[in-house]
């Protein structure tokens, strides 16, 4: 048990411990999890750096242009992270409806002219200088309206017989999955599904139903391969996810540079700015979607061993968190971003090193992107915010 | 504070926080395998990404004449290319049209060249040589519309002199895709694509001539620009090869040999009931005391800048279907049966051999009957009786028949092939070793070899036994036996030179950077012909008398060269169905030999009508003499 107050101690030995309320929330923040997002962070913005930097060098343009929207973003996102801490996470249950409604229709905003093209994907709404993506956002939403309606007259603890909380996730998953899905955006429409799927197992329901989600999901799965395989616009729309439209060299290309770009870093890395996969520009989309290339590259397997150190202790602190909730709203949150988070991290570094199909999901707190970031920021926010509140 | 019964919450929990553990480990697992156990793999894949390396070729070696006048140097050669890679199939499409329109020349052919297999899809690949300056800069300054096209200029050969001592100097290609990795190749390491030499000097000094290819490492992105020059070996430039041609006695000895065809070509010839075709001719012009070709002439010729960049296959098939196969160097690709030019190798058998003597007279009858046949001199008269020297002179047949037939009774004898062993003694029957390949052995016919060829091919040669009329045939230079004009000069300079047979060469040196170095020298390059000297004398004061009363006198007598003192024999090679070869082979000065100059014409006439004539202009020449215009002369031997 590491709590803040014992990590501080440590450095303020000898202050009095008790002249606050050992229940103050303020005594309980979670010092590892900042820590830990914060290196994420960090190391993010490096490879942000190193992987963007040298194409903007030969195009004479500001080298650390990528940095400085990232630490931008940072900012916003540390101040999401404050305000996410302000108020007790229960206060919020009365608003989360309409967060999810009110992000529903950016979706479809999304899809209205209204919505920004890049690459063939509609995805974003231009807001000046900023480009905000609700599919990110409603990651975030779907957790907190779900986690309401299924803690809503209930307690942690008591078993839930029924399917009811099953149809209640799906019908809230399907609503912004399709949209997310018209854009396209396959991958975050799933990240909707991993959400739903760590909810229910947190919020109690029988292990039948869960058995029954799964086949469910791996028959909805199966059904989509097939259609894909008789019609061939759709495989051509699923594979137009990344950018292999504009890759004249095949849809093997990207994979390769990606998997020859960490497999070459080898255990240490070849060092910030010397891995040439990524100087010479050989992995597409690397600063954001594919941004652990850059780390795999440059930084080597003990690089991605700190990654996912790092991301494990994040995961721990949200799934401990989830444990000491005081109660089922709380436990369900930080069930439903821990899910959030593992899913993005898998699917992200899964899809580098080929192992998982390549759809557009980045790394939480390292890919470039200021919606991801501050998305990101905002639910670890929560989660503490369920640490800190968790006696009172 | 509730927390009785929060088992289920916690262990549901438990159980995700298992899902995260083992997905996160299968990740570092994976990792494991990328980064620890396969980095070397990838490195290497990272490396083939980032380094391009683009080869350089060296200037060639540039040939020059024995006095350093320029046969062959090198120019530049404008040449566009296109990079296939940088191109997706429908810009491509586009890039090809347009380029085929700015070049004028259809989509196919670029086509084939982009199609070619053995070049790099990576390195731009040239579609078009010698393309026109205008040309060029139209793509430039369009360049928006030719994406992945690039021109660059290219060292190619230039010939100063045109077609001259085409045959000798050879010319360029590239390298056959199979030829990369031949014994002759593999240690230049040459890439497929590289330019070498295809024929002659060109071919066989292509080691040094070549030079050392350069190369530069770039690093490029992944659009396939470059990023930085990582390195950059020079191009080591071929040596320049100077060579033992004179120019101007290439250049008067081609037009002589010319000049001498087309003259033939006015002479009625009675026995085809035509005009001599006279298609195709050789000529040497070698230096006796040192086997170094000063001339060696082919008609007709090409034009070697044709091959320059490439040469199309239509116009390689032009050259290959002609049907007087212009490719073929007549010096030394074509043997024909020498004819009289060959009888100082019967003359040295008979002396050496005791069947002839110097200071002897010979009847020299119209004809003469042996076992059972009628072998004829060129002239029908009775000539009486006849020195040794007025035998060569007048080159009386009927006095060499019986030499022969001495020759084939000794063999019936005892097995002894003498006229064969004087033949070989003089180079007939292998090659004399030149530098410049796919030199013709000629044939010194025997009885092995009449067995070996009955063999294989009984239809054309019906008898295995070696028969009287063979040897006697063989005497007068007729039958079987064959000789490049190239063997002919060599045996003749054996006997100018007093008995040492030389390799005949093109080549007297290599100029580096350090200066010119001799082509050095071994103990093959000469050898002595196991011939009395008095024998080599009695054949060198016959031979004066051919060009002062023999059959070649009247081309000689009123000429300067009988100053100088030419020394010779005509011969004309009988060919079954088809008009008689003209032969004519010679020194000067008779009495120090400098020269020799062998003459060839196919289907051309008598030696002493149409040949040496041709050889009396070479020497005029060579001689600083006036030119005088060919006259053809009676048609003797």
């Amino acid at each position: 048990m590491t709590d803040f107050a014992e990590f501080g101690s440590r450095h303020y030995a000898g202050r009095d411990r008790l002249s606050m309320s050992s229940k103050a929330p303020i005594r309980h923040v979670d010092g590892w999890l900042i820590l830990a997002v914060m290196g994420l962070t960090a190391i993010g913005c490096i490879a942000i750096r190193s992987a963007s930097a040298p194409i903007l060098e030969v195009n004479d343009l500001d080298p650390d242009y990528y940095l400085k929207r990232q630490l931008i973003f940072f900012s916003l996102a540390t101040i999401t992270f404050g305000l996410a801490l302000l108020v007790d996470y229960r206060h919020l249950q009365p608003y989360t409806p309409f967060l999810y409604v009110g992000v529903v229709f950016l979706l479809l905003l999304v899809l209205t002219p209204f919505g920004q093209t890049v690459k063939g994907a509609q995805r974003w709404i231009n807001l000046g200088v900023f480009q905000l993506q609700p599919a990110e956002v409603m990651k975030m939403g779907y957790i907190l309206f779900l986690a309401t309606v299924l803690s809503r007259e209930r307690r942690q603890d008591v078993p839930e017989p029924g399917i009811t909380p099953v149809i209640q996730a799906t019908i809230l998953a399907a609503v912004p999955a399709f949209l997310i899905f018209l854009q396209p955006d396959l991958g975050s429409a799933l990240v909707l599904c991993a959400i739903a799927f760590a909810v229910l197992l947190v919020a109690g329901v029988q292990i039948r139903w869960m058995v029954l989600v799964v086949i469910a999901a791996f028959a909805v799965a199966l059904v989509a391969l097939r259609l894909d395989i008789l019609h061939e616009y759709q495989v051509a729309r699923l594979t137009a996810f990344m950018d292999a439209e504009a890759d004249p060299r095949g849809p093997g290309f990207n994979l390769e540079q990606s998997k020859i770009a960490i497999g070459s870093g080898g255990i240490g890395g070849k060092g910030w700015g010397k891995g040439t996969q990524t100087n010479l520009a050989y992995v597409p989309e690397q600063r954001t979607d594919f941004i652990f290339t850059a780390i795999g590259e440059e930084q080597g397997f003990l690089g991605g061993l700190l990654i996912l150190g790092l991301f494990s202790v994040v995961l721990w602190r949200c799934v401990r968190t989830a444990m000491l909730s005081k109660d089922l709203f709380g436990a369900l949150v930080a069930g439903g971003v821990a899910a959030m988070l593992a899913f993005q991290l898998f699917v992200n570094i899964g899809m580098t090193i080929g192992i998982m199909p390549i759809t557009g999901i980045p790394l939480p707190f390292v890919s470039y992107g200021g919606t991801s970031l501050i998305t990101s920021f905002a639910g670890v926010g929560l989660v503490m915010n369920i640490h800190m509140r968790r006696f009172v | 504070m509730n927390q009785v019964a929060l088992g289920t919450t916690r262990l549901r929990l438990a159980f995700l926080g298992a899902i995260f553990a083992s997905l996160i480990a299968t990740l570092v697992l994976r990792l494991y395998f990328l980064q620890v156990l396969s980095t070397e793999e990838f490195t290497a894949g990272a490396e083939r990404n980032q380094i391009r390396v683009v080869p350089e070729e060296p200037a060639r070696g540039q040939i020059l004449d024995r006095n350093g006048k320029v046969l062959v140097s090198n120019g530049m050669s404008l040449v566009v290319t296109i990079s296939k890679q940088e191109l997706s199939g429908e810009q491509l499409e586009q890039v090809k049209q347009r380029v085929a329109d700015a070049l004028r020349i259809p989509v196919a052919e670029i086509d084939k060249k982009l199609e070619d297999k053995t070049l790099s899809a990576f390195t731009p690949i040239p579609v078009a040589e010698n393309v026109p300056e205008d040309t060029v800069v139209y793509i430039r300054e369009h360049q928006h519309l030719f994406p992945g096209v690039e021109t660059k200029a290219q060292p190619t050969r230039v010939y100063p002199n045109g077609k001259l001592a085409s045959h000798t100097l050879g010319y360029l290609g590239e390298i056959l895709p199979e030829q990369v990795d031949d014994e002759r190749y593999k240690d230049m390491k040459y890439r497929p694509g590289a330019i070498i030499g295809r024929g002659g000097i060109e071919y066989a000094y292509e080691e040094q001539l070549h030079g050392k290819e350069g190369l530069r490492k770039l690093e490029v992105d992944s659009s396939g620009d470059v990023r930085r020059v990582l390195g950059r070996v020079e191009p080591q430039k071929g040596k320049d090869l100077v060579t033992t041609i004179d120019v101007d006695i290439q250049r008067i000895t081609e037009e002589s040999l010319a000049q001498g065809l087309e003259k033939a070509r006015t002479i009625y010839h009675k026995e085809s009931g035509k005009k001599y075709v006279a298609p195709a001719g050789g000529a040497v012009v070698m230096d006796p005391r040192n086997g170094e070709i000063l001339a060696m002439a082919s008609f007709p010729d090409y034009d070697p800048g044709a091959f320059v960049g490439g040469i199309s296959q239509a116009e390689y098939d032009v050259l290959t279907n002609d049907p007087a196969l212009p490719l073929l160097n007549r010096a030394i690709q074509v043997s024909f049966p020498p004819g009289s030019t060959f009888k100082p190798v019967t003359a040295a058998a008979a002396l050496e051999t005791g069947v002839a003597a110097p200071n002897q007279r010979y009847a020299c009858p119209g004809s003469l009957r042996i076992a059972d046949r009628t072998f004829r001199n060129w002239k029908t008269s009775d000539s009486g009786m006849l020195t040794f020297n007025q035998s060569m002179a007048d080159s009386c047949d009927t006095v060499f028949y019986r030499w022969g037939e001495e020759f084939y009774r000794t063999f019936r004898s005892n097995r002894t092939e003498v006229l064969q062993d004087y033949a070989r003694r003089f180079g007939f029957g292998s090659k004399t070793g030149i530098e410049i390949p796919f030199e013709k052995a000629g044939r010194v016919p025997d009885e092995g070899w009449l067995k070996a060829v009955n063999k294989q091919r009984p239809d054309a040669f019906p008898y295995a036994t070696w028969l009287p009329g063979y040897t006697i045939n063989m005497s007068i230079g007729q039958g079987d036996v064959l000789a490049t004009p190239l063997q002919l000069a060599n045996a003749y300079a054996a006997i100018a030179n007093g008995g040492k047979l030389h390799r005949p060469h093109l080549a007297k040196g290599l100029i580096d950077g350090t200066g010119e170095q001799p082509i050095p020298k071994d103990g093959s390059d000469s050898r002595t012909v196991p011939i009395n000297p008095a024998t080599l004398q009695a054949l060198r004061s016959s031979l004066e008398a051919v060009t002062t009363v023999g059959t070649a006198a009247s081309t000689f007598v009123n000429s300067p060269l009988n100053a100088i003192g030419v020394a010779g024999k005509t011969g004309t090679a009988e060919f079954a169905g088809k008009q008689p070869h003209a032969w004519f082979a010679a020194y000067a000065p008779a009495r120090d030999p400098q020269y020799v100059v062998a003459v060839m014409l196919e289907e051309g006439g008598h030696g002493g009508e149409t040949a040496a004539p041709i050889a009396r202009r070479i020497f005029e020449g060579i001689f600083d003499l006036n030119l005088s215009e060919i006259q053809v002369q009676a048609a003797v031997d």
